[in-house]
């Protein structure tokens, strides 16, 4: 699929939904390299996706989907919406991937589709920045998501120290306080065993 | 994770479908009329002399009701330096309009694990930062208590809202553009109108980065206050570690360019950096800072 | 109308207007200018960091302002880097025409914004790819210094004398007019397209912003319709890392934010291209690529 055709999709699919980019906020969170982000890319944003299928089974209001202005629509189980390499590619994960552990998962993120770029459906989107080098993100959210979060590349620490990953979660700021989204990162960097970092009181 | 942070337990798809309901009578806020192109500029504070003022502040008085926290030295190094640069201390009035006032109420928002809600401080930027941190003690504590009752009745309200909107129509066309463009009538009945400027701190909640359009009503500029973060720095080539605090300034870009926004947020670097002459009494106004208040207009100045 | 719009209201209640306020008459200036921003001209925006390390850049600065006498500062090699990267990411150098239809150009003019202490002005390069860093640094340091000559002088703090009769009448009239038109014009057909058409002669293909002199550690941005994505380099960060000795050095960093319009620009496309300015800056002999 060439970048005219991808570009044309896009705008194909945005047609019908002009002006309906929800009014975006995002939050970002420091969690320390650890034994979650040890193995590969691949593997390390399977472990991200458990954790967030985890943190959704709490509170499962970022999957969901905004279908009318008053009126938005959780999926029963938690369905994510994978984008390994930058959204170079996307893949649904139900409950039946997401079961079949890590390795497996792994295998499977790395055989998306990039056609299904224009296809998105409900669930929480999860984009992999880590392997392009960003450092940060803030994101618009389109067609009705909910919430997006994103793993974004280590940024090297002195003295020693381990190295910490950013994950940014763009939210709909119509539906969902700030409070809100900062304790979803939470339970998220708990799921995934990882350490934060300067998450001390303030004084 | 620290263990001083735990998650509360979060929603069951049960109370998910009433947080809806409930949220619902919030949707108005952000229509897409009500957008504006926000931007927002970031800088990181050395808290080194901030800590060391705050300390000993605490250690000359040690009453829970007056105690300083660094909360309180963001609001007022936000409301001192918007004495010199007033044009960012205003509300909008319409959709192209803005009010600039000469007084500066800083609200604050308030995280109260569902709804934000927030306290105003009248003229903050007069208030020494001791007299600000007992104020602010005050409110927090009143608001707490009455938030639940002052909730239901806002969500009762909207209900009812809804059901009389549909007969919008039948008013005159004047009428109907003049709601539709005020955002005082518009926007969030809950928060206390006084308000020129907003303070939030995301910070208590761990969190690094915060980025959001400008839907804190109809002010015009939002300040907030991130995670402390331990900084590594290099003096006579040993290895050093210092608090900083990363604050960001969210302003509409119709209204200024960069460089007016950055200016501020320098200033209130500058405040928490050099505290003792800038922080701990009223604001000291500049005389040559071109955005200040007009010399000799108004209220007590005149 | 029971207020007056765009006006300062005083510690005791006095409602000033801009008639003799020169702060309000900045306000109303500002706001008259903005009035026909309506969210036809936002787009979803997205914010994507990175940074590039310094040093290299900062040597080949040295040694090439030694040669030729001409200082080259951070905004040239900037325009410069982004100027190359847009042939390998042609996509962001395209303009949205108000209809649904992205028209790419084939010279990019790439615009650079200039803070003239008030507002920010941009200088547009035509051809900005056959254009080396001397030159570049040249005409960017010309047009910045022309228009901070040229910027209105800072506003008065004096306080003027009393307004003329009648102004507060024909101020609610212009407001009133203000508020109609714009709220009409934009349902007469092509309207949007109008307003967009002179972008490139304004703002260029692609706009570069440089905050670094002004001390800014982070920026999130939006960015206007019909561009596609804007580039803003902030204040370089020193950064401490150890060394293959173990030993610890400063490092200066800078950070580089690209917004980009999300809806039609691909993420891979949009990190390609920041990486492409990324590479360039960290290895600035490509700089002279295909230099004139």
């Amino acid at each position: 699929m060439d970048l005219v055709e991808r570009v044309r999709a896009r705008a194909e699919l945005l047609r019908g939904a002009r002006g309906r980019a929800a009014p975006t906020a995002s939050l970002q969170i420091l969690v320390r390299a650890g034994a979650w982000s040890d193995p590969s890319a691949g593997e390390r944003l399977a472990r991200l996706c458990l954790a967030a299928a985890e943190a959704l089974g709490a509170d499962p209001l970022f999957a969901a989907r905004r279908t009318a202005r008053l009126r938005v629509q959780a999926p029963a189980e938690p369905v994510l919406w994978v984008g390994p390499d930058g959204g170079r590619t996307w893949l649904r994960l139900g409950r039946a991937e997401l079961g079949a552990g890590c390795q497996a998962l792994a295998a499977r993120l790395s055989a998306g589709d990039p056609r299904a770029e224009a296809t998105a459906p409900a669930g929480l989107e999860i984009l992999d920045l880590s392997t392009l080098g960003a450092l940060e993100w803030r994101g618009a959210l389109l067609g009705g998501a909910q919430g997006r979060l994103c793993l974004l590349a280590a940024r090297p620490a002195p003295s020693g120290a381990q190295e910490a990953f950013g994950l940014a979660l763009d939210f709909d700021a119509a539906w969902c306080e700030a409070g809100r989204a900062a304790r979803f990162l939470a339970a998220v960097a708990t799921a995934l065993g990882a350490e934060r970092v300067g998450c001390g009181p303030r004084s | 994770m620290s263990p001083r942070r735990e998650v509360p337990p979060g929603l069951t798809r049960g109370q998910l479908d009433g947080w809806i309901r409930r949220r619902t009578a919030y949707i108005n806020r952000f229509h897409v009329a009500h957008w504006y192109p926000s931007c927002c500029v970031q800088a990181r504070v050395d808290l080194t002399a901030a800590d060391a003022l705050r300390k000993r502040l605490n250690a000359e008085d040690d009453q829970p009701g007056s105690r300083v926290t660094i909360n309180h030295m963001i609001n007022k190094a936000a409301a001192n330096a918007l004495r010199n640069h007033i044009l960012f201390n205003g509300k909008y009035t319409r959709r192209d309009s803005a009010m600039i006032y000469q007084r500066v109420h800083a609200a604050n928002v308030v995280d109260t694990g569902g709804m934000a809600t927030r306290i105003v401080i009248r003229d903050a930027d007069r208030l020494s930062l001791r007299e600000l941190a007992a104020e602010t003690h005050r409110l927090v504590s009143a608001r707490r208590l009455t938030l639940g009752e002052k909730l239901d009745r806002y969500s009762e309200l909207q209900e009812k809202v809804r059901l009389v909107e549909a007969m919008f129509w039948f008013l005159p066309y004047s009428s109907r553009l003049e709601r539709e463009l005020s955002h005082e009538r518009a926007l969030d009945f809950l928060v206390e109108n006084p308000s020129t400027v907003v303070i939030t701190n995301p910070g208590t909640l761990g969190v690094q980065d915060c980025k959001a359009m400008l839907f804190f009503g109809n002010l015009l500029t939002c300040l907030r206050a991130m995670a402390i973060e331990e900084e590594a720095v290099l003096e006579d080539g040993q290895l050093r570690f210092r608090r900083v605090l990363p604050v960001g300034l969210d302003y509409d870009q119709r209204l200024c360019d960069a460089g007016p926004a950055v200016r501020l947020l320098n200033e209130i670097r500058r405040n928490l950096e050099v505290p003792e002459p800038y922080l701990v009494g009223p604001a000291v106004e500049d005389p040559r800072a071109p955005l200040a208040w007009p010399a000799g207009r108004g209220g007590e100045e005149g | 109308m029971s207020r007056v719009e765009g006006g300062l209201e005083g510690a005791d209640g006095a409602v000033l207007t801009r008639d003799d306020l020169p702060l309000a008459e900045r306000l109303d200036a500002r706001l008259d200018q903005v009035a026909g921003l309506r969210y036809q001209h936002l787009c979803p925006a997205a914010n994507l960091h990175m940074g590039a390390a310094l040093a290299a850049l900062e040597r080949f600065r040295a040694e090439r302002e030694a040669r030729t006498g001409v200082r080259l500062g951070l905004t040239a090699p900037l325009v410069r880097a982004a100027a190359l990267a847009l042939e390998e990411a042609p996509l962001l150098a395209c303009l949205f025409d108000g209809r649904d239809r992205l028209v790419p150009a084939e010279h990019p003019a790439l615009g650079v914004s200039v803070d003239t202490g008030d507002a920010a002005r941009c200088l547009v390069l035509e051809r900005a790819r056959g254009l080396g860093l001397e030159e570049l640094a040249v005409r960017i340091r010309e047009a910045a210094a022309r228009f901070r000559a040229e910027a209105a002088p800072a506003f008065r703090r004096a306080a003027p004398g009393a307004a003329p009769a009648g102004a507060r009448r024909r101020r609610l009239a212009h407001l009133l007019a203000r508020e109609v038109r714009e709220r009409f014009a934009y349902l007469l057909p092509g309207e949007v397209e109008r307003r967009f058409a002179g972008h490139a002669a304004r703002q260029g293909h692609f706009t570069v912003h440089n905050l670094g002199a002004l001390g800014v550690d982070e920026f999130k941005g939006f960015l206007r319709r019909p561009a596609l994505a804007a580039l803003w380099a902030l204040t370089a960060q020193r950064r401490v890392v150890r060394g293959p000795d173990g030993r610890y050095a400063g490092e200066r960093r800078l950070p580089l934010v690209l917004i980009f319009s999300q809806d039609l620009v691909p993420l891979d496309q949009a990190c390609a291209f920041l990486r492409g300015i990324v590479r360039r800056i960290e290895q600035p002999v490509s700089l002279l690529e295909g230099a004139p």
